[in-house]
């Protein structure tokens, strides 16, 4: 399970998949996803949505009907975002460096000497330019060297202004845990496909219709979430997200990597309802899952929930966080015990014994 | 003051619309107060209509062809300016600002007040009395004045109501052959361009909906209302964009340039465009010979960013015509820009009625 | 009604977003009398119903305020029992040291945030505010029975009871917005006098402090109402650095918005109808975002005409905000009168908006 688990990951953080341009990434997790659901489908705007159990017939009308009330029978929705941070080329100057804004929360100050990539394969490194003050430091200050000589030559390699490029580092095994870059939030997205797996195998087999949508733009805010919680009408939404756990130095949170995953409580901009959290909590201690809670102060801890509630009449939703240490920042490390528990919690909640 | 019988279309020296982008870049509109401008474009429109209507927000939607195709221009009405907020003893006028503007444009500025446009100035200490230190200093709009010539309190309130808009006393006018000069050409321009697309538009799969949206300097919340009742297919957003352009900027700090042909947007903070509908923008541009550039800035938001999660989600792309000294009493932009502007408009819609862009 | 009774109870039963279900408990009994039906929502909303007249199908008006308020929830219980916080909401941290707080546990405890006495404290320290992060909550118990009793997650709040000042005023916590909720129940009682053509929805949302306004965003999209007036408080004017253009005083009477938020028919609707009552009325002018649920609900669906009525409120998200009873009063006979003039031809006129007629 772990090893599956860790396969489907090594998969996942290579696949260069920044906010907006999901298609690829999108591709890729159709085809880790498909064995285990009955439907996989891409809308307007990129979600993919796999299914498992009846699609609802009334999403095919939501692009016009104005349905206010949840769908019947009951839907479980299950998200996460499969977009990663990206860097988006500014300016190509006169010797071929790539200057680049950031797009999405992260560590700028891990971003040198990472090894990023466009969706069309180009390659290349991030630099810190010469004589910056440590303090300055920040994507102002960087630029992206792609081998090329001047700018002509790095339109040829499909650089020029508008291009993005991607942290895709190969997967680093740790034992029982594992780093990239990407790990915001390619882990959900491995967690999401692994619920699927384990609902496919659960015997009795789960009656209930479960929606796993893999969102765009979740990087930079809860976006591609809304829509598709618009469409599908769930009675419970459930969005699966890297979350901040204890490092060395400072800490600000309280998560803890290997506690399990963090039900969270409250983050930038969303309360979770009581109820929601009690009823994760009431699965886990059935499932013998330890979890922990999360109460978070930051700004930068956002995830689909605040979108998907306030979709439609409202929708009852809450937040399953992955602890990462270093999350958003090249050292993101997670812990597959964890990942598997989160997978395990999901899968309960969604009837499996 | 705008006088409707100004009004009038099709006197296109360099291939635009003059008067109604005079009208139009004169009209005045803040967030929630649009009337004046919505009855330009109602004039401009009407005749050319299936249906023109307001909605509950305040946009003025114009429906051109019945296709089972829906596509959705938007270009907002409104502009930045400010909002009569209090008084002093002495007949001064208090305001607050209604978007975004950089408070050093205020001092020292001429402007109009309310629906009737009553003559004010933004008055500021003479500098001969400032300590030299305070003479560099910005003053915070909290502390800034209207005059309006008032000599108490009372006759302040008469003339000016708290919520009072007030506006830039900016004429519009022509600087040169290309070159054009007005207030608010964010979004007039993009008014005009989604004009004049309506009027040349002449399609046989499409319903068109251009949308002349409100409140879009608030938060595009008029897009996200029309967005919703309207659920089209596929949207463009037609916004005016900052042109930095000027000595002592270097790009990519310059965003876009003056005469390079209107600007497609990769992203801003509201919205990554959706590429498939950028990239096939772009690609009709080339095809066709249709100068154009990205816009280079990553932040702010526009209409597109308020339609594209509507409902179960509406591919959208924002292109936008540059503008010199955006959200400012006297902002420039190039004819030239705006010509290419519809031309690629138009481009995008015979493209879609042809079923090359499968929505 | 007696409206100081009403506060203190609503302020009483007050909690920070996802506890709102006592406060929605308590408007089903308190408003009973005057509503033909009540629920609550799938987020939570309360939703009270005082049928109209009118044949089906009939107009709608819907009355909205929050109630939520602002406050902390634990982040974890420390070695010695103490608890530390995360703000909910806007949490004014000024009143913070030495407040008395209560603690939302298995059961409700009573505590202190401790302020290190001044013979500790250095002169610098005292100069700066502490960050909430530093703070901590004492309740006077063995660890053992903290950890008990309180969980992370659990909500703390600001410890005041409502008291009466003089001249009608009354203080305490989270008058922001029960002041408002009270408002809507002097208009109910007030609309049940005589029969009113449209339905009057009294809705009380969830969450307008500390989320992105879905309370008011799902309620606005659920019951499609014709229009919808949003109950607030506004800034009171009071000692020391106001700003002029944000500043009402208290007994000024209620606070009509004007803005890109307020549908300009509406706003002229409420003048005139506080013209005829002889009640006197301000204008809050508000060009963007009005920092209310109206914010969302004018958004909602295919749009919603909305208005904003606010209460003048003195230091607003301290425990001992302040406002004048007389002008709750007056909202709730304007907020009644202007409901009473809901009818289709005036709905009619809302949905082609156009602010020169």
């Amino acid at each position: 399970m772990r090893e599956i688990l860790k396969e489907s990951l090594r998969r996942l953080v290579t696949v260069p998949g920044p906010s907006g341009r999901e298609s690829e990434v999108g591709r890729v997790i159709a085809d880790l996803i498909r064995p285990f659901v009955d439907e996989v489908r891409t809308d307007a705007l990129g979600n993919v949505i796999a299914t498992r159990g009846a699609a609802d017939s009334a999403a095919a009308t939501a692009a016009t009907s104005d349905a206010a009330s949840p769908a019947s029978p009951p839907r479980l929705m299950l998200s996460a975002h499969m977009d990663t941070a990206s860097l988006i080329v500014t300016e190509v100057t006169q010797d071929g460096f790539a200057r680049f804004a950031l797009i999405g929360v992260y560590g700028a100050a891990s971003l040198p000497g990472q090894a990023v990539t466009t969706p069309a394969g180009t390659v290349g490194v991030v630099g810190l330019d010469d004589g910056v003050d440590p303090k300055d430091i920040g994507p102002g200050k960087m630029h992206i060297a792609i081998g090329a000589a001047d700018r002509e030559a790095a339109k040829k390699l499909g650089v020029s202004p508008g291009e993005v490029f991607c942290l895709t580092r190969d997967l680093i095994d740790l034992g029982d845990t594992v780093s990239s870059p990407a790990l915001d939030n390619r882990a959900g997205c491995a967690v999401l496909i692994e619920t699927a797996r384990l609902l496919q195998e659960a015997d009795p087999a789960p009656a209930a219709a479960v929606d796993f949508v893999f969102t765009v733009q979740g990087a930079i805010a809860p976006r591609g979430a809304r829509p598709a919680a618009f469409a599908l009408r769930p009675s419970l939404a459930l969005a699966v997200d890297v979350t901040p756990a204890r490092g060395p130095g400072k800490p600000k949170t309280r998560v803890e990597l290997g506690q399990g995953p963090a039900i969270r409580a409250k983050d930038g901009s969303y309360v979770a309802p009581v109820a929601v959290r009690e009823q994760l909590a009431r699965a886990a201690a059935e499932a013998g899952i330890a979890w922990q809670v999360e109460v978070s102060s930051s700004e930068d801890d956002v995830s689909d929930a605040a979108a998907v509630e306030i979709a439609g009449a409202g929708t009852l939703t809450g937040v399953v966080g992955l602890p990462a240490r270093q999350a958003r920042t090249a050292a993101a490390v997670v812990s597959l015990a964890d990942l598997l528990a989160a997978a395990r919690l999901l899968a309960r909640v969604a009837g499996a014994p | 003051m705008l006088r409707l019988d100004e009004v009038k279309t099709g006197s296109t020296g360099a291939g635009v619309d003059f008067d109604l982008l005079a009208a139009l870049s004169n009209a005045c509109g803040l967030a929630g107060d649009e009337d004046e401008v919505r009855q330009v474009l109602r004039q401009a429109l009407a005749s050319d209509a299936c249906e023109i209507y307001t909605d509950t927000i305040g946009n003025l939607i114009v429906r051109k062809g019945n296709g089972p195709v829906r596509v959705m221009l938007c270009a907002h009405m409104d502009e930045v300016g400010l909002m009569v907020a209090g008084y002093d003893d002495n007949g001064f006028l208090r305001f607050k600002e209604s978007g975004g503007i950089d408070p050093r444009v205020l001092p020292g500025r001429a402007v109009r007040v309310g629906r009737a446009g009553v003559p004010g100035v933004i008055g500021l200490p003479a500098g001969h009395w400032l300590d030299p230190a305070d003479r560099d200093k910005v003053v915070p709009p909290k502390e800034l004045l209207i005059d309006i010539g008032a000599r108490s309190r009372d006759e302040a309130v008469a003339v000016a109501p708290p919520g009072t808009p007030v506006y830039f006393a900016t004429r519009f006018e022509r600087l040169s052959d290309k070159i054009v000069k007005g207030k608010a050409l964010d979004d007039r321009v993009g008014c005009l361009v989604v004009a004049r697309a309506l009027l040349e538009a002449d399609f046989r799969d499409l319903t068109l909906l251009a949308v002349f949206s409100v409140q879009e300097e608030v938060g595009f919340r008029g897009a996200q209302v029309a967005a919703f009742h309207l659920a089209p297919g596929l949207a463009l957003a037609v916004d005016g964009t900052s042109s930095s352009d000027v000595p002592g900027v270097e790009p990519p700090d310059t965003s876009t340039h003056l005469g390079e042909g209107p600007a497609i947007s990769l992203l801003d903070g509201s919205i990554v465009m959706h590429a498939k509908l950028r990239e096939h923008l772009v690609a009709l541009a080339e095809r066709h010979g249709v100068p154009h550039q990205y816009r280079r800035l990553t932040t702010a938001g526009t209409d597109s960013g308020g339609i594209f999660l509507q409902r179960t989600g509406i591919p959208s792309c924002t292109m936008a015509v540059p503008c010199r000294y955006i959200h400012g009493p006297s902002s420039l932009a190039n004819t030239d820009d705006i010509v290419a502007a519809v031309r690629l408009v138009g481009l995008l819609l015979e493209s879609v009625d042809k079923g090359e862009f499968p929505v | 009604m007696n409206i100081f009774e009403e506060l203190a109870e609503l302020s009483r039963a007050a909690a920070i977003h996802g506890l709102e279900a006592e406060t929605a408990a308590l408007l089903a009994r308190r408003w009973q009398p005057w509503l033909d039906e009540s629920r609550s929502s799938t987020l939570g909303n309360f939703i009270g119903l005082a049928r109209g007249t009118d044949p089906e199908p009939r107009p709608s008006v819907a009355a909205v305020a929050h109630m939520d308020a602002i406050g902390f929830m634990v982040t974890h219980v420390e070695t010695g029992g103490f608890l530390r916080l995360s703000a909910v909401g806007g949490v004014n941290r000024r009143p913070l040291l030495g407040q008395e707080v209560e603690v939302l546990g298995r059961r409700r405890l009573v505590g202190v945030i401790g302020a290190k006495p001044p013979h500790l404290s250095t002169p610098e320290e005292r100069k700066k505010l502490v960050p909430i992060e530093d703070l901590s909550v004492d309740l006077g118990l063995p660890e053992a029975a903290v950890r008990e009793t309180v969980r992370p997650g659990d909500g703390v709040l600001y410890r005041q009871d409502v008291v009466a000042l003089r001249n009608g005023r009354v203080a305490g916590r989270y008058l922001d917005d029960t002041a408002g909720l009270a408002v809507i129940g002097v208009a109910l009682e007030e609309l049940r006098r005589e029969p009113h053509s449209a339905d009057f929805y009294a809705v009380g949302t969830v969450g307008e402090e500390s989320g992105r306004l879905s309370g008011g965003a799902t309620a606005a999209f659920e019951l499609r109402p014709s229009l919808a007036v949003v109950v607030e408080v506004t800034f009171g004017t009071s000692p020391g650095g106001d700003d002029p253009t944000n500043s009402f005083a208290l007994g000024s009477g209620p606070a009509i918005g004007i803005g890109a938020n307020c549908h300009p028919r509406l706003v002229n609707l409420f003048k005139s109808a506080a013209d005829e009552l002889g009640l006197a009325t301000t204008l809050e002018v508000m060009p963007g975002g009005s920092g209310t649920d109206a914010w969302s609900m004018q958004t909602a669906r295919g749009g919603v005409p909305t208005a904003i009525l606010s209460v003048p409120l003195r230091y607003m998200h301290t425990p001992v905000e302040t406002t004048s009873l007389d002008d709750i009063r007056s909202a709730g006979q304007l907020l009644a009168a202007v409901a009473r003039k809901v009818d289709w031809t005036l709905v009619e006129a809302l949905s082609c908006y156009d602010s020169t007629k």
